[in-house]
């Protein structure tokens, strides 16, 4: 027998896994990976909570979620690779102009 | 629990060996398909005792050979990376076989035999996901190579089997409509259906169309001529440049295990699986007086049989055309793959929709 | 029982290769880690008998976004020199505490949820398969779903007209 608390555990400790490595990493490909990280540990709590209550719904959100983050990746991979054209860097501190 | 685990794992180690050696034996059929039409001999020194047995030989002396040479491993900050990417090619390949339906199930002492390693409801699904797996060993070996070519090979590479696996999964969709299913052996039952009492419902007959797509986007996939650009042995340098020995022997072989799948998956879909035309489950049914009784195990086996000549067949066809045509340029490659393959299976899917909600199929 | 192993030995992969994904310096080794640990999520959703997901997880998680991160890697073809700069304490700091911080929140919330709780031994025939999951996306989440569309239409435009050729 597996406990939905394992479950959220681990998807929490995905989740915190995903936020440190957005905090310290300054590679921006990285960065988005980690987002990625923290998106996947969010449907595996949502998968888990659809298993516990024997609901479908959830697994539709995760769904949902997949196909929101194809869409995130293809745009944001778009900007980085713009970014990298016009500054040559993936360095999101080198990246600070926006500031002023 | 224990004697289905047993037949299990014999069941998967039959599928194994069958593929593997049936990889093997398709090296030697490609040598010879190619020098029959190219006006040569083929292969035919090899010889064991002044048998040359048609240089059937060579399977074993190529293998030979390839375990035999020097391997040499380039510099490179990647070298675990470099060592196993022939492998996850390799691996994800032949994890696509888990759920080919090769044979109908068979009672046998009061189990159920299939040769089948896994019958999931999701098993198309399955069978996609590891063939999108397997791109990740071309697309490593050549960035771990630590080589400008064998990197934009690699890129070619991606780039044309990720836009082929689009328009082979788009291509898939259309039958997928009518049949209803994803189950792998659910979609060979449902092709068992006569039309008129004598012509077989197979998907070919079906979605002519979608077959067409299906066998372009899978040659595609398999990287054949005429899509060999990826890697495009002697002229243009492909992902493999850096590999050698059994290495590079592990990705070539991929293509011909590729090859199989591609023509197992095909044959699933369209072209009625193990169906035999007319064969029931107790003997030939030919309508009317015309019927021949069988047993069981004979139907079985002649199921089983069916699946393999279908596949023969169309490895054939693919090997027909490879010999035939000459390569695509790059350009022309993409453009046909998202301009021409994918909107005609995307029409497809529309008008196969369409038609199966007006005739409420 | 089978079960079981099966969930830890993956539940074990999956933290490993994230840490991992997220610690290498190479972001092509991250993504490969990545994989790994996507991987190992998709075993776990079918342990949570969530059968078409777990496909979907493959084809698209693994199979496509991944690999979208790989192409472009490979694309801008960074240098070593470029990827590294690894070398910031205090923000590897403020990361560590803010990763305490959310644990403890997490930790609290799942305890203060009661004693643990199994899960059902068995779902229901049919439960995550792709059939149950398309019912539902075409009846009742027909408007989020076709939004959806809209969405990853409106992607692929301004993927294409973010990182297409330059004008001019």
């Amino acid at each position: 027998m597996i406990a939905l608390q394992s479950l959220l555990t681990l998807s929490a400790v995905l989740f915190v896994i995903g936020v440190c490595g957005f905090i310290t990493r300054r590679n921006v490909l990285i960065m988005f990976m980690s987002v990625e990280l923290m998106l996947n540990a969010a449907n595996l709590a949502m998968l888990a909570f659809a298993r516990h209550n024997a609901s479908m719904d959830p697994q539709v959100v995760a769904m949902f979620v997949m196909a929101l983050a194809a869409a995130e990746v293809a745009v944001g991979l778009a900007i980085i690779v713009a970014v990298f054209r016009r500054r040559g860097t993936v360095n999101i501190d080198d990246l600070r102009n926006l500031k002023w | 629990m224990w004697i289905e685990l047993l037949t299990k794992v014999l069941i998967a180690g039959a599928v194994l060996t069958g593929i593997l050696s049936f990889g093997g034996v398709l090296t030697w059929v490609e040598r010879k398909q190619s020098a029959l039409m190219q006006d040569r001999i083929g292969a035919n020194r090899a010889s064991i005792l002044g048998f040359r047995l048609l240089g059937l030989f060579h399977i074993m002396t190529d293998g030979i050979k390839m375990f035999a040479k020097e391997e040499f491993i380039p510099r490179t900050d990647h070298r675990v990376l470099f060592l196993l990417a022939p492998f996850i090619a390799w691996l994800f390949s032949l994890a696509a076989f888990a759920v080919i339906p090769f044979s109908p199930e068979l009672t046998v002492a009061g189990y159920q035999v299939t040769l089948q390693v896994a019958n999931p409801e999701i098993g198309l699904l399955v069978a996609f996901a590891m063939m999108g797996m397997a791109i990740y060993g071309v697309v490593l070996g050549g960035w771990a190579s630590n080589n400008n070519y064998a990197l934009l090979g690699s890129m070619r590479a991606t780039a044309q089997m990720i836009s082929y696996e689009v328009a082979l999964a788009a291509a898939a969709v259309g039958p997928l409509l009518i049949y209803r299913t994803l189950n792998m052996q659910e979609i060979v039952i449902r092709q068992g259906q006569l039309y008129n009492g004598w012509l077989p419902l197979w998907g070919i007959v079906l979605q002519p169309l979608a077959f067409l797509l299906f066998l372009v986007a899978g040659a595609a996939e398999t990287k054949r001529v005429p899509f060999d650009l990826p890697e495009g042995e002697s002229e243009i340098i492909g992902f493999n440049l850096e590999y050698s020995s059994m290495r590079f022997g592990a990705f070539m072989f991929t293509d011909f295990i590729e090859k199989i799948l591609v023509a197992c998956l095909t044959t699933t879909i369209f072209l009625g699986g193990w169906q035999v035309p007319w064969l029931a489950d107790d003997g030939f049914r030919l309508g009317g007086a015309l019927a021949l009784e069988l047993g069981p195990m004979v139907v079985w086996l002649l199921r089983l049989a069916a699946f393999g000549i279908k596949v023969c067949a169309l490895i054939y066809v693919l090997m027909l055309v490879r010999w035939t045509l000459p390569r695509f340029r790059y350009d022309q490659l993409m453009s046909f793959g998202w301009k021409f393959l994918l909107p005609l299976a995307f029409l497809n899917i529309i008008v196969t929709a369409a038609v199966v909600l007006v005739l409420n199929l | 029982m089978a079960e079981q192993i099966f969930f830890y030995f993956f539940a074990a992969l999956s933290i490993v290769s994230a840490f991992l994904a997220v610690t290498r310096k190479n972001p092509v080794v991250s993504v490969v880690w990545l994989i790994s640990c996507m991987f190992s999520l998709a075993v776990i959703y079918v342990i949570l008998s969530a059968f078409f997901l777990a496909a979907v997880q493959v084809i698209v998680y693994a199979g496509a976004i991944l690999m979208l991160f790989v192409f472009v890697i490979m694309m801008l073809n960074l240098k070593t020199g470029m990827v590294g700069q690894l070398r910031n304490l205090g923000l590897k700091f403020v990361g560590l505490i803010a990763a305490l911080l959310i644990l403890r929140q997490f930790y609290s919330a799942i305890k203060g949820a009661g004693a643990m709780t199994g899960l059902p031994p068995r779902a229901a025939a049919g439960f995550g398969e792709a059939a149950a999951v398309g019912k539902l996306l075409y009846s009742q989440y027909i408007y989020p779903l076709e939004l959806m569309a809209v969405l990853l239409l409106v992607a692929i435009v301004g993927a294409l007209v973010l990182a297409g050729k330059e004008q001019s």
